[in-house]
């Protein structure tokens, strides 16, 4: 049974199915790192997303996964190099100040997950808001 | 207050001031380096309104490998660094007009390392020149 | 001389001068805007800038870009073309949309670099919207 992730922000929960069959060494490095508590800001550069620096999931030698560069939204995706994880809820892409890159795409969130997404979305205007990720036992 | 420095092309003189707080290394870096005299001064191919010199120093080997501050355009006023460490070089170009930093394949980023102050009529039709005339003489030193 | 406006944000005000030489029409259509009071919200697809609707109807008769430029300096204000946005960088910017890389227009840019008025645009990024408020100066 896939392994499940718990997402919550500013009062709303959802639930993330860890990619263990696309994405192995970076699924275990999420779990392995969980419970992650950190402050999830708009992302600037790159769309329709939030994102969080967590430093536990920081490593630059750490290889990429199941490559991207567009964010789906639902997705959770993370750039190891800065240990950055951006959840998107509309278009969005792994970009910086001097272009496009890529990310590695970890998780979905799975079900309803409407009212998280637009959470997310409210960051862009009312700003920073905490983010708390843990495992969901089954 | 920013550090100056004072930029020469054939007779006509400007002083900038250097963008300390946009790239603090790279102007620092350019700032022990001084000054440069008598450096080749050419127009720009594929950057529009802009001319160029490749300065080398050892001190350049020191330069970051990323930009402090990435832009693509170049300002009018503006001076800008393609950096270069690993070659102890730096390209720097000065815009006269509308300038965007690009190479054959497209678009490519660069620092904004210092800015003119006043009236920069004279130094930009000596800039404007080159296109017409060829390379001509820049130096750069540390304004008084 | 350049003709000059007062920006203030959050309490913090700042001088800038209207890139008169560089964008006649557009900074003549901007000042004919002013007084413009307004939300000012981060940026997501453009990096360290805040953008606001200046509003009014002296801007859409500009339809052209002039002097364009891709890259947002510190301290500058830009609008695109027909005037629907405004934006004003307090660090590395580059005016973008979802579809990449777009170029837009110099209005004005603060005399001083190092301005007080920066670090409080850096703050939308964890405060989310201001209130913008930019008046002729005397």
């Amino acid at each position: 049974m896939a392994k499940k992730i718990e997402l919550s922000l500013d009062g709303v929960t959802a639930t993330a199915v860890l990619h263990e069959q696309e994405a192995p060494k970076t699924a275990q490095k999420v779990w392995d790192a969980l419970p992650i508590d950190e402050t999830l800001r708009h992302v600037r550069w790159s769309g329709s997303a939030g994102y969080i620096l967590a430093p536990a999931l920081r490593d630059p030698s750490f290889p990429l996964e199941n490559r991207v560069s567009y964010y789906i939204p639902l997705t959770l995706n993370l750039k190891p190099e800065h240990g950055e994880v951006a959840i998107s809820y509309g278009p969005a892409q792994a970009r910086d100040g001097t272009g496009n890159g890529w990310a590695t795409h970890f998780a979905t969130l799975e079900g309803d997950a409407t009212a998280f997404l637009e959470a997310v979305a409210r960051a862009q205007h009312e700003g920073k808001k905490q983010l708390v990720i843990k495992r969901k036992e089954s | 207050m920013s550090r100056r420095i004072e930029v020469e092309v054939a007779g006509a003189r400007n002083t900038f001031s250097l963008l300390e707080e946009w790239a603090p290394r790279v102007t620092a870096i350019l700032w022990d380096a001084l000054p440069l005299e008598d450096q080749v001064l050419r127009h720009g191919k594929l950057s529009g309104d802009a001319c160029f010199l490749v300065v080398e120093h050892p001190s350049f080997t020191q330069l970051p490998e990323r930009n402090e501050l990435a832009v693509t355009s170049i300002y009018k006023g503006y001076m800008v660094a393609n950096l270069h460490p690993e070659r102890g070089s730096m390209e720097l170009l000065i815009s006269y007009g509308l300038g965007e930093y690009r190479w054959p394949d497209g678009r490519r980023y660069v620092t904004p390392v210092a800015e003119i102050e006043g009236d920069g009529s004279a130094l930009y039709a000596a800039l404007l020149r080159t296109w017409n005339e060829g390379q001509t003489k820049i130096t750069l030193r540390r304004s008084a | 001389m350049a003709r000059r406006i007062q920006v203030e944000v959050d309490g913090v005000s700042a001088i800038a001068e209207l890139c008169d030489d560089l964008s006649p029409k557009t900074a003549e259509a901007f000042w004919q805007t002013l007084p413009i009071e307004t939300t000012l919200a981060p940026a997501k697809w453009s990096g360290s800038a805040c953008y606001f609707r200046p509003g009014g109807e002296h801007l859409k008769t500009v339809t052209a870009n002039e002097a364009p430029v891709a890259s947002i300096y510190p301290g500058y204000i830009v609008t695109r073309p027909s005037g629907s946005e405004a934006l004003i960088a307090y660090g590395a910017s580059e005016y973008r949309w979802a579809v990449g890389t777009d170029y837009t227009t110099r209005v004005a840019h603060l005399v001083d670099r190092g301005s007080e008025l920066l670090k409080v645009l850096a703050r939308t990024h964890d405060e989310g919207d201001k209130r913008i408020k930019i008046t002729r100066a005397q």
